[in-house]
């Protein structure tokens, strides 16, 4: 019954997920791109930061997780209570990190389907079959960005985790528009002017790499966990 | 039978337990064939360890007050009784010598000193034998 | 060879701060109930949380049932056997009771359903309730039966009582005595409440500063502690170089009152050698042990 209790403690961060999504989507539609860089604006810039916001909020897959709304307990007491269970610390945190990325691709397919019907310009450019080729690219993309979320999760709490995460995710997204870098590492254009949705390619080498960095953050996640004391 | 157990005190439970028993077989209270609350019940009635009762029925058993029958019971055993109507004999037998010397004018103190002394000048000459059930 | 449920062997551990546990031997005998004394900050919850595999020792080694604690497959097997009550009474905001007990019986598969019902009903646990609402002393004994109702071997339990009213403890004592009398369950719990101790546990074992001081049976241990209390005629006969077995030796003008741990009859003797001199012998209360092995010495 852990994802049971995951699904509790996260009901409500998806819930508010869903709504930024909702709101930035009525905010497109009210609003909408007439032009090919405008699509390209509103794709590379805007909702990649929304997305990596979003990946931020549902990552709360560390073992350290306070609910929300708690006030921060330094070891919080019910999280002793989870880890005298008989489960493993491997097991704990692939259920929260699995949830928290279901979560997280159901966010982006609401996106995904919601950024569709928002906008009649995107689909006179293109075909439904991209969108979603998409919101898979995106996903596999900004899994990168979720599993540091849950790297961090696992050693820090609720606060520091968000904001480093965000920080982080900033700071790369303002390195990629500085710095030239190869296309398998810039998921920001991937996302962007590299997308299924403009450029009309998947951009495999970037979902790869993605992928791979993705295992790698959870890998040391585990480690974390499993070596942390409690 | 209403079991009093001091448990803060620095004498064990078991022990405590075991005088208690002693002391209602001497009183009459218990008389042979009387059986004694299940380990479980008095456990959970004096909230103390069952393991303490066990013990304290088995020493029992051991000084041959109780009768340990496999599946029903601890049960006072005749010999004990019959133990107990000798120490209400002794009883007796004190009671009209204090008596007699409270009349004399001893006070307390003075009583106490004067059995002590029986008691102790008696022992050196091995006159009293370890007693474990068997009559004088 | 005697069965030892929790046995560790030179258990050491320590944090930036401090030194937690200094070569900690502690063996807790199966079927026993066994009270974990010491002050606050002595190492109780470091041990338990050891046991729990909540934390790794730095050096030395804890078994449970046997198995070694250090290995993290073994910790989860071992904790399916265990029933645990941790020492904040924390449990998931966001759930009601029945939700918590649907939950925590989903991993233990031996779960006592007839528990469950007895302990929801003698605790006046509403179901429906959420865990918040709860008072202090309800989430002990919500606690409890989810510790409970697994049908495990061995309880842990860490300051069960703790934030109880009388009431309430007299009501947690009983259902634990019930349980070690029916089931022969082990029962390993930490307090600071020495009468409850004194009431329920046949071994004991006093921690302080990381290392095991005394332990073994609470009746044995009451046996062989005595308090004798000597008054000399003369203070210079008091003998400057006793026989071995005190623990403490307080002198007051002739009165010389001394705390014995064994050893008692040769001491005694020393002391009644002397001429002119009274020995009275008194019962020594676990309190009084307590206190002689914990405070600074």
């Amino acid at each position: 019954m852990l994802w049971y209790k995951g699904w509790l403690e996260t009901r409500y961060r998806l819930c508010m997920a869903l709504g930024i999504t909702a709101f930035f989507l009525y905010t497109l539609h009210s609003f909408p791109p007439q032009a090919k860089n405008q699509i390209f604006a509103v794709l590379q810039n805007t909702s990649a930061i929304l997305l990596g916001m979003i990946c931020t909020m549902l990552a709360g897959a560390g073992i350290v997780t306070q609910p929300a709304f708690q006030r921060t307990k330094g070891l919080h007491g019910s999280m002793l209570f989870t880890l005298t269970l008989p489960v493993s610390r491997l097991r704990l945190l692939v259920v929260r990190a699995g949830l928290g990325w279901v979560e997280t691709a159901a966010t982006i397919g609401a996106f995904c389907c919601g950024i569709w019907f928002a906008s009649p310009f995107l689909r006179a450019t293109a075909t439904s079959a991209q969108v979603l080729e998409y919101g898979l690219t995106t996903l596999v993309c900004m899994s990168a960005i979720y599993f540091l979320s849950v790297l961090l999760a696992t050693f820090l709490d609720d606060t520091w985790r968000t904001w480093i995460t965000l920080m982080a995710f900033i700071f790369f997204w303002w390195f990629s528009h500085r710095v030239s870098l190869p296309a398998y590492v810039d998921i920001f254009s991937a996302v962007g002017k590299a997308s299924p949705l403009i450029a009309h390619t998947i951009p495999w080498s970037t979902m790869a790499f993605s992928a791979v960095v993705s295992l790698a953050l959870f890998f040391a996640a585990w480690k974390v966990a499993q070596a942390r004391e409690y | 039978m209403i079991f009093r157990l001091n448990q803060s005190s620095g004498v064990p439970l078991y022990l405590q337990l075991m005088e208690q028993v002693k002391h209602a077989v001497e009183t009459g209270a218990l008389r042979e064939g009387d059986q004694l609350p299940t380990i479980r019940s008095l456990a959970e009635e004096l909230v103390m360890n069952p393991n303490t009762v066990v013990r304290a029925y088995r020493e029992l058993e051991h000084e041959g007050v109780v009768e340990l029958r496999h599946g029903s019971g601890a049960f006072i055993k005749e010999s004990a009784a019959d133990r107990g109507r000798l120490i209400r004999r002794a009883q007796a037998v004190v009671h009209s010598a204090v008596e007699r010397l409270t009349l004399l004018g001893l006070t307390e103190e003075e009583l106490r000193r004067v059995f002590e002394n029986e008691i102790s000048q008696a022992r050196p000459e091995g006159q009293w034998r370890k007693l474990s059930g068997g009559k004088p | 060879m005697t069965d030892f449920i929790i046995e560790t062997n030179q258990l050491s551990k320590s944090f930036k701060s401090k030194q937690a546990l200094r070569g900690l031997d502690l063996r807790v005998p199966a079927g026993s109930i066994f009270g974990f004394l010491g002050r606050n900050g002595a190492g109780k919850t470091t041990t338990i949380k050891t046991l729990m595999g909540l934390l790794r020792a730095d050096s030395g080694s804890a078994q449970v049932f046997g198995i070694p604690v250090a290995d993290a497959d073994n910790s989860v097997g071992i904790r399916r056997r265990i029933g645990f009550v941790t020492e904040d009474k924390e449990l998931y905001p966001y759930m009601t009771v029945e939700q918590i007990i649907r939950y925590t019986r989903s991993f233990f598969p031996q779960w006592r359903d007839d528990l469950e019902r007895r302990y929801l009903e003698r605790f006046e646990l509403d179901p429906k309730v959420k865990i918040p609402a709860l008072s202090k002393g309800m989430r002990s004994k919500l606690m409890l039966l989810l510790a409970i109702s697994r049908g495990a071997e061995l309880l842990i339990l860490d300051e069960p009582t703790d934030g109880l009213d009388p009431a309430a403890i007299e009501d947690v004592l009983c259902e634990l005595v019930s349980i070690a009398a029916s089931s022969g369950t082990t029962m390993f719990f930490s307090s600071h409440q020495l009468a409850e101790v004194d009431r329920i546990a046949d071994h004991v074992g006093i921690i302080d500063q990381g290392r095991m001081v005394v332990s073994g049976s609470l009746d044995d241990m009451k046996l062989r502690y005595q308090r004798l209390q000597v008054v000399f005629a003369d203070s210079a006969k008091i003998p400057t170089h006793w026989s071995e077995g005190i623990e403490s030796l307080r002198q007051q003008g002739r009165t010389v009152s001394i705390l014995a741990s064994r050893n008692v009859e040769d001491i005694a003797e020393q002391a009644q050698s002397i001429p002119g001199t009274t020995v009275e012998r008194f019962p020594v209360t676990l309190k009084e042990i307590f206190l002689e092995h914990t405070r600074s010495n």
